[in-house]
């Protein structure tokens, strides 16, 4: 058959009725509307301080003999130490060597990829890459991976990019309760950014930004490469589990310390709670300091807590890595505490008469206005103790039938009467309702008058 | 626009956007997966339509995203059966039959001949569709008329 027989054929193919279409837009409207379960951990990630990265790595370089002897042992290992100085672990990881040296490198076209190291454990994978050609400035990737088999990893990529000005990039991907793989294949998609247009990108939250969301446009591609990337079993079976199951109280809620995972680029502690507790725990600080005086704090490289599905708390927390601390006593100090009341876990809002029934705890109305067939709803709340700003609501709200509804852009600004406070905005898209049910992301905080203290070794 | 009118106007248009897909990606459950995607998300992001009479460009844009995405997908699962995308003007399109050639195409080419022979766009509309300048569909159009030793003139089809 010859190219324009098939051409008719293939016309006369696409004719022939087909089933399967009869209900797209009511799927799309129940997609929209009803209420999906929730099968997604509930993830919260620091944010990280870009300037304080090169600051860190200066310290790290003037002070550290172990980083000077390491320095002889790695190739390119300045540029990795600065890749890295922002994470006291992955720093850590550095200096003793925790690193796998891949050294993979490819050409396609005018573009070299190459991937310089990993550093990997049981959890966390964080890839050091360069990206070089003659031709093309700025260039960027998207990654997609499998595991050997070409089965799909479940994971949260925590960042991407370049945290100094060297040439080395880094991704970090976190597997949560999934076992590192023992490799991967990693796709590279690669573009240069100076092809990529900004003119829809939002350069202010105006209002129709807030009500818009952008459809994602994939850039264009320049290269493909394919990496396959085998992990040493000497990084990923290393780690620490301490038992603990030593219970105590905050703010009238039971809590216990179970057990803490201790590896070499993250310790993890899993707490449980008792089901007696009239809140959920959203959020628990603490940090842990050894015999040397050394603190270990908040995870600088990656997911900081992880909730499950059994329960609206978030139990399982994710702290800078003792792993090369040599620590023989370890304690760790709570300092403050987050919760949700049980029975807080929508509150209704009266649109018209800008009231609600009840807020968390430091939270006002600023204003409700409507634009269009959407509500935009400003709330004012004090920043935290370290001066940043929060989250005050999920992304979720109702109506008074149940029907569910996403927030899907919010606006964090300081509040321009009193910048010790911030205004959180957000848009109710094509919303005809007077009344509206939000999800509160806390009712209050609750702080020890003393740091409670609990022996780890 | 409200909710009601855009199932309206989807449906006179969804058939087309399922043979766009359908030969995007050779493969009818991932067409269907691929159409049911865009519709939710052209409902989804309804409110950044600014001009209505832009409707079907709008949502055609999408489904040729979704269909991007599903096709970079299918790369990845079937390997033998997708070629990546990335490809050389050597490689023997001709070979494959006709359904399986186009969906191996490069992507500016394939969204070119799906437009213009498969879907009825004229060379402005195409254009408008893929916000390239009619000179580029010309020359993808060309292109891809040679890789797949297809000889078509303009009264062949709709366009």
């Amino acid at each position: 058959m010859d190219r324009n027989s098939e051409y008719n054929n293939l016309l006369q193919e696409i004719e022939t009725p087909f089933t399967g279409l009869e209900n797209t837009v009511a799927k799309a409207d129940a997609k929209l509307k009803t209420h999906k379960k929730n099968v997604r951990k509930y993830v919260k990630t620091p944010i990280v301080c870009m300037a304080s990265f090169i600051f860190t790595f200066v310290v790290l370089v003037n002070s550290s003999s172990s980083f000077a002897y390491a320095c002889g042992r790695i190739p390119l290992i300045k540029e990795l130490a600065q890749a890295v100085a922002f994470s006291p672990s992955l720093s850590a990881a550095v200096e003793n060597e925790f690193v796998q040296v891949i050294e993979q490198e490819q050409t396609k076209g005018d573009i070299t990829a190459r991937i310089e190291y990993i550093i990997v454990d049981q959890q966390s994978l964080d890839i050091f890459y360069t990206l070089s050609s003659d031709v093309y400035d700025d260039l960027d990737l998207d990654f997609d991976f499998v595991d050997l088999n070409n089965n799909e990893l479940h994971s949260y990529c925590t960042g991407s990019g370049s945290p100094t000005e060297n040439d080395l990039k880094q991704v970090s991907i976190d597997f949560i309760d999934n076992k590192m793989p023992e490799g991967m294949k990693l796709y590279v998609d690669v573009f240069s950014r100076d092809s990529v247009s900004n003119d829809d990108a939002p350069t202010e939250d105006t209002l129709e930004n807030l009500i818009s969301t952008p459809v994602y446009e994939t850039p264009p591609y320049i290269e493909q490469f394919e990496f396959v990337l085998e992990f040493d079993p000497y990084y990923t079976e290393k780690s620490e589990i301490i038992n603990i199951n030593q219970t105590f109280e905050i703010d009238g809620q039971t809590l216990t310390l179970e057990t803490v995972e201790i590896l070499p680029t993250v310790s993890i502690f899993n707490f449980a709670e008792d089901v007696a507790n009239s809140s959920w725990l959203k959020d628990i600080e603490f940090y842990l300091e050894n015999e040397k005086g050394e603190k270990f704090e908040g995870i600088s490289n990656g997911i900081s807590s992880t909730g499950n599905l059994e329960s609206d708390s978030h139990l399982k927390y994710y702290q800078e890595s003792t792993f090369f601390s040599d620590s023989t006593k370890l304690n760790l100090f709570i300092t403050n505490s987050t919760w949700l009341d049980k029975d807080m876990r929508m509150v209704e809002v009266d649109l018209v008469n800008q009231t609600a029934d009840r807020l968390p705890e430091g939270v006002e109305i600023s204003k409700f206005e409507q634009l269009g067939n959407n509500w935009i709803l400003t709330f004012t709340a004090p920043k935290s103790e370290n001066n940043v700003m929060y989250q005050l609501f999920s992304h979720k709200y109702y109506d008074k039938d149940a029907n569910n509804y996403d927030i899907f852009s919010t606006s964090s600004t300081i509040n321009e009467e009193n910048d010790d406070y911030f205004n959180e905005t957000f848009p109710l898209v094509m919303y005809f309702k007077d009344k509206v049910y939000l999800t509160p992301a806390y009712s209050h905080l609750a702080k020890p008058d003393t740091d409670i203290e609990i022996k780890i070794k | 626009m409200e909710n009601n009118e855009y199932a309206k106007r989807i449906e006179p248009i969804k058939t087309k956007l399922y043979k766009i897909a359908y030969l995007y990606l050779a493969n009818s459950a991932s067409a269907l997966d691929a159409v049911d995607e865009a519709v939710y998300k052209g409902l989804k992001n309804l409110p950044k339509l600014r001009q209505e009479e832009f409707f079907e460009t709008w949502l055609v844009r999408i489904l040729i995203n979704e269909c991007k995405k599903e096709l970079k997908r299918l790369t990845r699962i079937s390997p033998n059966e997708y070629i990546p995308e990335k490809k050389t003007s050597d490689y023997n399109y001709d070979t494959l039959p006709l359904k399986q050639a186009i969906a191996n195409l490069p992507r500016l080419p394939k969204e070119v001949i799906l437009l213009r022979y498969f879907s009825g766009y004229t060379l402005a509309k195409t254009a408008e569709v893929l916000n390239i300048p009619q000179g580029t569909v010309v020359t993808h159009q060309r292109k891809a008329l040679s890789l797949l030793k297809l000889e078509l003139k303009e009264d062949d089809f709709n366009g």
